[in-house]
């Protein structure tokens, strides 16, 4: 489904944060990218997404070449296929938690009654649609990354990408995103997760731990 | 529709139909109708001076026949002129 | 239209509210200003050029050293004989001075109110039953008179400084009152007796032409035969009233510049960039499948909405304020001090022109100010951007 093919990703100060990676990523397949901070991992799963444009190589999802698509596509690729959970979740404080997993449907423009549906049925898949008209700027933690969860999940995408989902949480949390994973592995999704927490590298239904230290 | 677009849709509406409204009451109300603009034709028809009576200065009163009426010559258009500028124009073409 | 991208534009607009409200308010002020100063201006002009067709077409003004001097009525007779010409009338007219009020009027002699002009004299006039050796005046000069208690006649004093006597006979109509307020109409005769006019003598030479087309050829012919007169055309005139409130729009424009001043620091503060949050919150929105067009088109509604609304505001509290409050203070610059002021209501009338001018000047500058640093952060990676 995804093939990485000789990625390689250097900064303009000239440090190669990436050097002729190549993976492939099967349908349904939950990854687990593991790695030090600096290792590369959120830069590739940034080149997954199409937010930024690699020095040299390719990355082809669904024999589409993502990396050579022009702004306009890979924004409608990114908004079609993928889902991203961010380090920092970057939801926008202002606004509530409804409004914020709306976000991704906006440029749709489906009915209101489709969008409120869609957003109900992923807040109730992870548990925060009793905080649906809070402000994000007002909930813990765990809060926002269930918000950011269910706002990556709203458009039912096919690939979910995870960059350090439990980097700010403690065990409890984590362990709870843990479970969430589970969820959305058994509707098939491609999962992507990198990370340099030791909890994600012996789960079960994980199918593949990638060391990019090695 | 939410409630904010609902607001806007007839906030506009609203500010529209104000400005309709008002434009058509003062188009019945205060615009010169026919008799009124007889009236001031037929005045000024008689008495063949022009400007209107919102000064009474001499030097400002009829100022369209002064050889100067830009007081503060900020126009080049209004400059003083002795005959007519535009016999003057005319004579050039000749 | 996108519902949700409106929703959304309405939300950004309503989380920045006080910002968003003291734009709304500058740009409708703005407008309110200009409008107000234009539909004056317009209502102005409106009143002098309904008139300019009836006035001659050519005027015959005589200088000597440069100072305006009478002229010589036989003039008149030739210039009669020029192809083209319908009718050449020496006039006799000036100012005078009544020391008492401290104003002057204008003072116009006609032929004795001849008979082919006595119908018309009536339509304009109040009272039906003119004599002869009456003034007709305008409704200021008959208010002047009555307050120095002179109910049914005024004692000119001459130029040799004896008294004449003239009979009040009527005052001009309301409808003329922005044209006549200051005007006193009597017997020619009268008129050259009180300026001490010598018989011959005329203040200037109204002229006819038959064929408005011919208008500067005649007037050409008459410079060539005459060149020590000044000749006025129609077109002169309508030039003069075109530019006639000029100068007074430069000290309006004075007043104005502060909120102008105002507008621009707020286009300024726009187009110098965006503050980390707007930017992060794009980068966000380009991340989650937002493409430029989709940020370009909130950026768009949002501004649009606060720019549409404040220039309909301002059209219509311009509107309110000209034509139902009859401008004051504002008026008064155009209009000046004077002693016998007429109280006239400004005439309304819609100039497409102007409001087409006022929405250009206002809507897309705001828009394009708003949209051009949405454009610049939106066309980034979003990987920079959310760094």
């Amino acid at each position: 489904m995804i093939q990485v093919i000789n990625l390689s990703k250097s900064f303009k100060d000239g440090v190669d944060v990436l050097k002729n990676v190549s993976i492939d990523f099967k349908e349904g397949e939950l990854v687990i990218i593991k790695g030090k901070s600096g290792s590369g991992k959120s830069t590739l799963l940034s080149l997954l997404a199409g937010l930024s444009k690699p020095t040299s190589g390719e990355v082809i999802v669904d024999s589409k070449h993502i990396s050579k698509l022009p702004d306009h596509f890979s924004s409608a690729y990114r908004r079609d296929n993928i889902g991203i959970i961010f380090q920092k979740y970057n939801l926008i404080p202002d606004i509530s938690v409804k409004e914020n997993i709306l976000l991704p449907l906006v440029p749709l423009n489906l009915s209101l009654g489709e969008i409120n549906n869609k957003a109900l049925n992923v807040m109730k898949l992870f548990h925060i649609e009793h905080k649906a008209n809070e402000l994000v700027k007002n909930l813990s933690g765990g809060e926002q990354q269930r918000t950011a969860i269910a706002r990556a999940n709203v458009a039912n995408p096919k690939i979910i990408l995870a960059d350090e989902p439990t980097a700010n949480l403690d065990e409890k949390l984590s362990l709870s995103f843990i479970e969430m994973l589970k969820q959305m592995k058994s509707e098939r999704k491609t999962i992507i997760v990198a990370t340099h927490d030791p909890l994600f590298f012996d789960l079960d239904f994980v199918d593949r731990v990638i060391d990019f230290d090695s | 529709m939410s409630r904010r677009i609902t607001f806007l849709f007839f906030s506009f509406v609203a500010i529209v139909s104000l400005l309709i409204v008002e434009m058509i009451y003062l188009a019945i109300f205060h615009s010169l109708d026919e008799k009124d603009i007889q009236m001031k034709s037929s005045f000024s028809r008689y008495i063949g001076l022009p400007n209107l009576a919102i000064t009474n200065t001499p030097s400002l009163r009829h100022a369209s026949l002064n050889s100067v009426f830009d007081i503060y010559s900020l126009d080049p258009v209004l400059r003083e002129y002795d005959k007519g500028t535009y016999v003057i124009f005319m004579k050039k073409d000749f | 239209m996108n519902i949700q991208l409106l929703e959304y534009a309405l939300k950004y607009l309503q989380r920045n509210f006080f910002k968003n409200i003291f734009i709304f308010v500058v740009l409708t002020l703005m407008t309110w200003l200009l409008a107000s100063m234009f539909f004056i201006t317009n209502s102005m002009k409106y009143e002098l050029n309904l008139t300019l067709d009836t006035l001659p077409d050519i005027i015959l003004q005589h200088k000597k050293g440069g100072i305006s001097s009478t002229i010589d009525e036989s003039i008149s007779m030739q210039i009669l004989e020029i192809p083209g010409v319908e009718s050449s009338q020496p006039r006799v007219w000036g100012y005078y001075y009544f020391e008492k009020a401290e104003v002057y009027f204008s003072i116009l002699g006609i032929d004795e109110f001849e008979k082919q002009n006595r119908q018309t004299l009536l339509n304009i006039v109040d009272t039906q039953n003119i004599e002869s050796n009456s003034m007709i005046v305008g409704q200021g000069v008959a208010k002047i008179l009555e307050q120095n208690y002179y109910k049914e006649y005024f004692n000119f004093i001459k130029e040799d400084g004896s008294v004449m006597k003239v009979y009040i006979g009527g005052t001009f109509k309301s409808q003329t009152l922005l044209e006549s307020n200051d005007m006193i109409v009597m017997d020619k005769n009268s008129v050259r007796d009180l300026f001490g006019y010598a018989s011959g003598e005329a203040t200037d030479i109204a002229i006819k032409v038959t064929n408005k087309l011919e208008v500067p050829t005649v007037a050409l012919k008459i410079t060539q035969n005459y060149p020590n007169l000044r000749v006025l055309t129609n077109e002169d005139i309508r030039v003069s009233y075109e530019n006639i409130f000029n100068y007074k729009n430069g000290l309006f424009l004075a007043l104005f510049v502060s909120s102008i001043f105002t507008f621009f620091i707020i286009v300024y503060d726009r187009l110098s960039g965006m503050s980390s949050a707007q930017k992060r919150e794009i980068g966000i929105l380009k991340a989650i499948g937002w493409r430029v067009e989709d940020v370009l088109k909130a950026k768009l509604y949002e501004s649009l909405i606060i720019s549409i609304f404040a220039y309909l505001l301002g059209i219509f509290l311009a509107f309110s304020f000209v034509y139902l409050l009859n401008a004051p203070l504002l008026k008064d610059i155009f209009i000046g001090y004077s002693q016998m002021k007429p109280a006239f209501e400004l005439a309304f009338l819609v100039d497409f022109q102007t409001l087409f001018l006022l929405f250009f000047l206002s809507v897309p500058i705001y828009v394009i100010a708003t949209i051009i640093p949405s454009w610049k952060v939106a066309t980034l990676d979003a990987d920079e951007v959310m760094r």
